[in-house]
């Protein structure tokens, strides 16, 4: 919830303006103009930096300085208020907690003598990040706009998309110091109106000071965030996206100054889907879906079964691999587990340090991770090839799924570790466990494995390929079953 | 709000429980395959007859036997689960023993019985937490697994097989085929959890069980069949047909499935033993009341795991896993404990109406 200043503006404008300046404390961005207007005494109250001169001089200062006829306080504001059209945005203030609360939002502040309430206009010119591509999520065909820092530009490039009056956008106010524009949109005819009434609930109790991108606001969306590996809610750069999700009945949350745009409920099968798949064809990407599951299951298991095989089931192999196996391992000094784990944490560091450092010397770090680890730990007999290459194709098999990197990498020690105590048997206890923890994941009433688990004919058939069009104008739900209602107009 | 167990998610519960059966051992009197497989439809058709009051009451009251006599008369309700709790503690005892017992025939020389079996319970005793519907959900995708498996399997030895150990020669066929279908029938203890679980089910009880009772018939029909078709007279001169074929089918990437075999067989473990430790701490639920002896409450589904690990300790694990249990006693729990209720859920409507009247 915003911070609380619910004191009512008086009618005698210096009283007004000591009371404002004593409580920002002469803080150096407010700036006040005293102007006389009509032969009224009015102020102009901005914040340095939020505001567009040149959108101030032009939609605000020129207007109220061509105004000849003599007026008092009342006259003026009744001007501004319903007189005039100065501004897109227009606010009629009555305390000094709206009012600081526009102010900071870059809204210029107009007070005129005798007045007990201030008009605020929009007039925000604060520096933003330009809308680029995105590069946490990239296609080659799908569009290649994102996301960007400011909520409102955010909701205008998912308005532009869904030309529909049926999506909504509504905005809350998070962190008592911070008050966050959080953007709540959902299609009122395809999501679930007791869905959008809990994620608003939730939304409406954070009690945090500060809410400054997404993730503070997961926690309290998750159901299952403290006692899951996988997230509820998924996350998107790309408002393409965000539209094919909202028109699955999901719901979005965008929070000012954050890029990502948080999906309510997110699913597991949300992870392997690109906007790509809808710009190619239907087998390539049914194809490149299989792939990506191909993928997750390398990059999680791999390693572990690998140490189960060699250390507890060698009888498995055909008798070639295992004669090539035994000669490489034998000739290394560390036993097979710490072998691996050694390898694969280097790799962790490795990753985190090209994620972290500047692009220019993030590849550095990764011609010296191959250098040492590929070649000079092979060639001094302290790591076998096979197993090295069997890091390799679970580092590669991680990249084709960015969005579980997190879980990957967790989840993938913990696999060595099961493999190495138990082998096969351990992999075995472990998979269940994590499948279980998958399982017992529901978000709003929405299970994380849906349409998969529980079973839903159309929808499951959509996770191993990608219907076609003619499918998709058929039903195009993952988590509503009730969503296809026709629409109605306004 | 919370998702309820659909129809499929508890058949599949219950066949997952059947699978770990059946990888573990057949029981069967004689070394007939055909005779076998007909015992086992047989079987089936008993089962589906034996199941069919706790369908009725299900659909009924739309609440298990334990909770269909209601709030009104807490004894009988409390004699009910009483009854099913002794019940599922001899089951958990009974797949405890099993696993570790079987574990140790056939891996012996790379994973300890009994470290295994601390590991299974641990992993299971997770999964008796969980809601019915999340290991219903967990039950597909194991079972998928299971199905992936068992195709992997019949690929990799189709060009094996031979069918002439098909075939009837046995003494009695009357009384070898009724030995075998009450075999059968002791052998799917998981009856009496699918008849303790559709009150949970949102959707057709018939449809749940009896889904059940026709895919289980399939498949054990089928790697009853399988393993003939591979290993001949062989198959059937083990109890453990399962092991056997994993162990005898080759291809060009894998020297032998077993290994596979364990992987499969020890999550159908953690989910049967998660299963029976769910079903008994409900049991607890009712007996004990959630706000005492919390602790107590938690622990007690355990205490035949605990046993089991006794057993396995002093190598006595053979003389307990082959241990057959009265038929009266599935019977009784799967069919006439919810007959009664039935009757007297039946008995206590007609009061209501005639007191409203």
């Amino acid at each position: 919830m915003p911070e609380k200043n619910g004191t009512v503006i008086g009618s005698d404008l210096h009283e007004n303006l000591e009371t404002l300046r004593r409580i920002c404390a002469d803080s150096a961005d407010v700036n006040i103009m005293n102007v006389r207007i009509c032969g009224t005494d009015c102020a102009v109250v901005t914040a340095e930096g939020l505001v567009s001169a040149a959108a101030l001089a032009d939609l605000v200062f020129q207007p109220l300085m061509e105004l000849k006829m003599c007026m008092d306080g009342d006259g003026i504001f009744r001007f501004l208020s319903s007189g005039s059209l100065l501004s897109t945005e227009r606010v009629t203030v009555n305390s000094y907690g709206e009012m600081f609360r526009l102010l900071f939002s870059g809204f210029c502040l107009v007070l005129a003598d005798g007045v007990s309430k201030c008009c605020a206009f929009g007039s925000q010119g604060f520096e933003r990040r330009a809308v680029q591509t995105p590069d946490s999520e990239q296609t080659v065909r799908g569009a290649q706009d994102s996301f960007n820092e400011v909520v409102r530009c955010g909701m205008a490039m998912v308005r532009r998309r869904m030309k529909t009056p049926k999506l909504r956008f509504e905005l809350v106010q998070c962190g008592k110091k911070t008050s966050t524009d959080v953007c709540i949109m959902y299609l009122s005819d395809r999501a679930s109106p007791e869905a959008v009434a809990q994620v608003r609930k939730r939304i409406e109790g954070i009690e945090l000071d500060t809410v400054l991108s997404g993730g503070y606001i997961e926690p309290f969306v998750d159901e299952s965030y403290g006692s899951s590996f996988f997230s509820a809610c998924s996350y998107t750069q790309r408002p393409d996206t965000a539209c094919m999700r909202l028109n699955e009945g999901r719901i979005c949350i965008l929070a000012d100054g954050a890029p990502f745009c948080l999906i309510c409920p997110g699913l597991f099968a949300d992870n392997f889907q690109t906007m790509d798949d809808m710009c190619t064809k239907p087998y390539y990407a049914s194809f490149m879906r299989w792939l990506k599951y191909a993928a997750f299951l390398l990059a999680v298991a791999l390693p572990g079964i690998y140490i189960a095989l060699v250390m507890f089931h060698p009888e498995a192999f055909t008798l070639k691999l295992l004669l090539n196996l035994y000669v490489s391992e034998e000739a290394t000094p560390f036993p097979l587990p710490v072998e691996m784990a050694i390898l694969v944490i280097l790799f962790e560091i490795m990753r985190e340090a090209g994620i972290r450092l500047p692009k220019s010397i993030g590849g550095a770090v990764s011609i010296v991770g191959g250098l040492v680890v590929g070649d000079a730990a092979v060639k001094s007999g302290l790591i076998s090839a096979p197993l090295l290459i069997v890091v390799g194709i679970t580092a590669t098999s991680a990249f084709v799924i960015p969005r579980l990197d997190q879980q990957i990498s967790v989840l993938r020690l913990i696999f060595i570790f099961a493999g190495s105590l138990a082998g096969l048997l351990g992999i075995a206890a472990a998979a269940v466990l994590f499948t279980a923890n998958v399982c017992a994941m529901d978000e709003l009433s929405v299970s994380y494995l849906s349409p998969f688990s529980p079973l839903e004919a159309g929808g499951a058939a959509d996770l191993l390929y990608r219907s076609s069009f003619a499918g998709y104008a058929r039903r195009h739900t993952t988590v509503n079953e009730n969503a296809q209602r026709e629409e109605t107009g306004d | 709000m919370k998702m309820r167990l659909s129809a499929m998610q508890l058949a599949a519960l219950a066949l997952c429980a059947r699978c770990y059966s059946m990888m573990t051992y057949f029981p069967h009197e004689n070394n007939n395959a055909a005779v076998y497989i007909i015992s086992v439809l047989l079987s089936s058709a008993v089962q589906a007859l034996i199941i069919l009051p706790a369908v009725v009451l299900a659909g009924r009251t739309g609440q298990g036997a334990i909770y269909a006599a209601g709030s009104e008369k807490p004894t009988v309700s409390k004699i009910a689960a009483a009854l099913y709790l002794l019940f599922f503690m001899w089951d958990i005892f009974m797949t405890s023993a099993g696993f570790g017992y079987f574990l140790d025939e056939y891996f012996s020389h790379r994973v300890s019985g009994i470290a295994a079996l601390i590991c299974i319970a641990a992993a299971a005793a997770y999964l008796s937490g969980l809601r019915s519907s999340v290991l219903g959900k967990c039950a597909g995708i194991t079972l998928a697994v299971f199905a992936s498996f068992t195709l992997l399997l019949v690929l990799s030895a189709l060009d094996r097989t031979d069918a002439s150990a098909f075939h009837f020669a046995v003494d009695d066929i009357g009384g070898t085929l009724a030995q075998d279908v009450k075999l059968d029938i002791l052998r799917s203890r998981e009856v009496v959890m699918l008849a303790f679980l559709l009150g949970d089910v949102k959707g057709s009880h018939a449809k749940s069980a009896y889904s059940y009772i026709g895919v289980k018939a399939f498949i054990v029909s089928f790697v009853a069949a399988f393993a003939v078709l591979v290993m001949g007279d062989f198959a059937f001169s083990t109890q453990t047909p399962f092991y056997y074929l994993s162990c005898c089918c080759t291809s060009t990437i894998i020297e032998r499935f077993d290994a596979g075999y364990m992987s499969v067989w020890t999550a159908l473990a953690v989910l049967r033993l998660g299963l029976g430790l769910h079903c008994a701490s409900r049991c607890c639920a009712v007996l004990v009341s959630p706000k005492e002896k919390k602790t107590a409450r938690r622990l007690i589904p355990f205490l035949p795991a605990a046993a089991a690990f006794v057993v396995l300790l002093f190598h006595k694990g053979k003389s307990v896993v082959y241990l057959r249990e009265s038929l009266w006693v599935i019977i009784l729990l799967a069919g006439i404990i919810p007959l009664g209720m039935m009757l007297f859920s039946k008995q206590r409507s007609a009061e209501n109406e005639s007191q409203q009247i």
